[in-house]
């Protein structure tokens, strides 16, 4: 390629950091405060864009203005990243008797996905064989025997169900969990509104949006691009504010430092984990909006999976659970997207391990063992 | 006693759980074999992302069927039968179709397929048809190599050498460029396509600027691949790709980098959808097809066709249900000279050679050459006004 520096691409990088700037910030919050890689954040991302396409019309236009529409498709991603907290993690946080609490895991994934691959690969004729979701499938299912190994034997042979059982009832556990509801919140988006991508209609959409506004160094500026700078840069400084000088930014911090001495300060920890998932699922929600804005479409069950992933990747560069450092691998990764042009899909993630070679705590990554 | 432990019982709820998940699955399957029914499986992508081809595709089988059944059915050698279009789902996918065709290829009860769309899927569900010896009759493949070396392969559109041949003339003469890019999907249909298309360009001396490839349903932002065809200094591009796709690709070009350069689809961007998705990006945009049920392509079938299809489906007709359309007619056409036996009508359907013993149909005459392959339709070329595909200036031949 000729033209591996342009002005286009600076523009390109900018916007999409931008956007994965506003995913990362999820994962890392919560994995600030719980330690858990919410991997369901990436299909918040996917539903903020479909609850605004609902909003401004699926296939006939209602005539709402997108930006109108984004208040409630951001409640509604708040409802949902709140709700996969309650029904989901919460359960597993609160320590049920590990067995109960390994059965019922195990039990609600098989469960699941049984009647998901009924309903899809059978009846409902909707199941997709997408490689990289299949090779997920199949990782769940593999993991699923470690997990019930544990479960059967953890009463009968101490040692093992001492090993086994920490670590899946803990961290391993959730994160299985996770992915799960990650396949199951896109399954049900298929299954709600099929797998074939939409726009959001030109009605919706302010002219401004596609308008050229200002151009640096002769490379064309949208309305669009301007809107996704100036919203990203608004949250971003919100969020530190909020963070930084409010009590529940203070309190949110104290749980990520320590979970149980915050408790005994009075402090309702899966409140504040709640308001964590909340922040978060609005953030995402926009990020989503304002991505289907920007490439023209491309709403489907499969938007949230690979951005999610890049993202993902953005967080963990910048030091997972640190929001400084989120922004900061967001825009980074952005900027790798956008001058690679776009066709690679494997760069960020080569990137976030060149990295880590050398900071294998990100780059803003905090030392380790701030906890036991 | 024997007791188990409270998880080890959990753990019962398994198999009572994959059970209830498979029992109703075992029902209804019954109800095939029925001597006096000719059922045709109608295979293609029914869901995914090429999911309204799928939908003109199962609607046009089921009208034919229709049609058959409610004038008290087809004629099989003097016996009275009734039809029945069977419907498959391949998901657009390679693995589905190859599962499909398996099920379908084992089941007794079908004569022959109508199908599939995709040309990823036809070739990669073609080995199994030929093995066992059952028609695979595409109305929608147009891959090179779909017809080649499959005895029991036909369909009943042209190929994409074809294809892309005509698309490349018609860049040189009619729209008159210097410089094209090449945006193409990453499968069979849009690398054959890309490559017949190159070849042809370059013959006439059209500088291809760009080839820029995509994969679909992974593929979302598609801005960086027009901005390489900008940056190459092309002065048309063409897409060879699906509707989807498409649609992102003009909105990138005309809305994102404001290029006014001709936009040029393949016939994978024949669909409604395109129009849907793209808005006013899609103007003025050109695209191949097979054939346009448009009312300047006139003539009694068509007119007939496209009032049967509005009226039972509230919808008007595209190209691919015309083709569907046809191809169900030519294989009952054969079925009811010579039966339902799987390798009679693939001999019948081999004998249609010329126009003389092809089958005329809505789309023109089809008939084969000893491929399998049907070189008796020409290209058609449509541009996008006021959000309707129209017939456009055509190639002189």
């Amino acid at each position: 390629m000729s033209s591996l520096l342009t002005p286009e691409k600076l523009v390109d990088a900018l916007s999409l950091g931008a956007l994965y700037a506003l995913i990362a910030v999820g994962y890392t919050m919560v994995y600030g405060i719980i330690r858990l890689i919410n991997f369901a954040h990436g299909e918040v991302f996917m539903l903020g864009a479909f609850w605004a396409l609902l909003i401004v019309g699926m296939d006939e236009p209602t005539g709402v203005n997108i930006f109108v529409a984004l208040v409630p498709s951001m409640l509604m991603c708040a409802a949902v990243g709140m709700n996969v907290d309650w029904t989901t993690y919460l359960p597993l946080r609160r320590r049920l008797p590990r067995s109960d609490a390994l059965s019922i895991l195990s039990l609600g994934l098989l469960g699941i996905g049984a009647i998901f691959y009924k309903l899809t690969g059978d009846a409902a004729h909707v199941w997709y064989s997408d490689g990289a979701h299949t090779a997920i499938g199949w990782g769940v299912i593999g993991l699923l025997p470690i997990v019930i190994f544990a479960l059967a034997l953890g009463e009968k042979l101490e040692w093992l169900g001492r090993s086994l059982g920490r670590v899946a009832s803990d961290r391993l556990s959730a994160l299985i969990t996770a992915i799960g509801m990650s396949l199951i919140l896109q399954t049900l988006a298929q299954l709600i509104w099929g797998a074939e991508p939409r726009a959001f209609p030109e009605a919706s959409l302010p002219a401004f949006l596609n308008e050229s506004v200002f151009s640096i160094f002769g490379a064309r500026v949208a309305g669009k691009e301007l809107v996704i700078w100036v919203a990203a840069i608004v949250i971003m400084v919100l969020l530190q504010l909020l963070v930084t000088r409010t009590k529940i930014g203070t309190a949110m911090r104290a749980c990520s430092m320590d979970q149980k001495t915050a408790a005994l300060m009075g402090i309702s920890v899966d409140s504040v984990i709640a308001f964590t998932f909340v922040i978060g699922s609005a953030m995402a929600a926009i990020a989503g909006v304002l991505y289907a804005v920007k490439v023209g479409g491309s709403i489907s069950f499969r938007m949230g999976y690979y951005q999610g992933l890049i993202a993902f990747a953005a967080a963990v560069l910048g030091g997972i659970g640190n929001i400084k450092g989120a922004m900061l691998g967001g825009v980074l990764i952005g900027f790798v997207q956008g001058f690679s042009g776009g066709g690679n899909f494997s760069l960020p993630f080569v990137v976030m391990i060149l990295v880590l070679l050398i900071m294998p705590r990100g780059i803003l990554g905090e030392p380790q063992a701030t906890r036991a | 006693m024997f007791r188990l432990s409270r998880g080890f019982r959990s753990l019962l709820i398994v198999p009572a759980l994959m059970a209830a998940a498979v029992l109703p699955a075992c029902g209804g399957g019954s109800g095939g074999g029925d001597t006096e029914t000719i059922r045709i499986a109608v295979c293609g992508p029914m869901t995914g992302s090429a999911a309204a081809f799928g939908e003109m595709i199962k609607n046009a089988a089921k009208l034919k069927e229709k049609e058959i059944n409610d004038a008290g059915g087809l004629s099989v050698r003097g016996k009275m039968m009734m039809v029945e279009a069977v419907i498959y789902d391949d998901k657009g996918d390679t693995t589905e179709a190859t599962n499909v065709a398996r099920r379908v290829a084992s089941d007794d009860s079908i004569t022959l397929v109508i199908g599939h769309f995709n040309s990823t899927c036809s070739l990669a569900a073609k080995e199994e048809y030929n093995e066992v010896g059952i028609v695979e009759f595409s109305p929608g493949s147009t891959n090179v190599a779909v017809c080649k070396n499959g005895p029991y392969t036909f369909r009943n559109l042209y190929s994409d050498d074809y294809q892309g041949q005509q698309i490349a003339t018609y860049f040189a003469e009619i729209i008159g460029v210097k410089t094209v890019a090449v945006i193409f999907d990453n499968d069979d249909y849009g690398k054959g396509l890309m490559q017949s298309f190159s070849a042809k360009a370059k013959e006439l001396g059209i500088d291809v600027v760009a080839t820029v490839s995509y994969l679909r349903e992974r593929t979302q932002d598609f801005k960086p691949l027009v901005q390489q065809a900008k940056d190459a200094g092309a002065e048309g591009i063409f897409m060879a790709g699906l509707y989807n796709e498409a649609a992102l690709i003009v909105k990138a070009a005309r809305q994102d980098l404001q290029l006014t350069i001709p936009l040029f689809g393949g016939d994978g961007v024949m669909s409604p959808t395109f129009i849907k998705n793209a808005g006013t990006s899609a103007e003025g945009v050109y695209v191949a097809t097979p054939f346009l049920v448009h009312e300047e392509s006139g003539g009694e079938l068509v007119r007939a066709f496209v009032d049967a299809y509005s009226a039972t489906y509230g919808k008007d007709p595209d190209t691919w249900a015309a083709l569907t359309y046809d191809a169900m007619g030519m294989a009952l056409d054969a079925v009811s000279k010579v039966g339902t036996d799987r390798s009679a009508v693939r001999d019948q359907l081999a004998s249609a050679v010329d126009a003389a013993s092809g089958y005329t149909g809505v789309t023109g005459i089809t008939f084969f050459d000893e491929e399998g392959d049907c070189f008796s339709k020409p290209l058609f070329v449509t541009t996008v006004n006021d959000g309707v595909f129209t017939p456009a200036q055509q190639l002189s031949k």
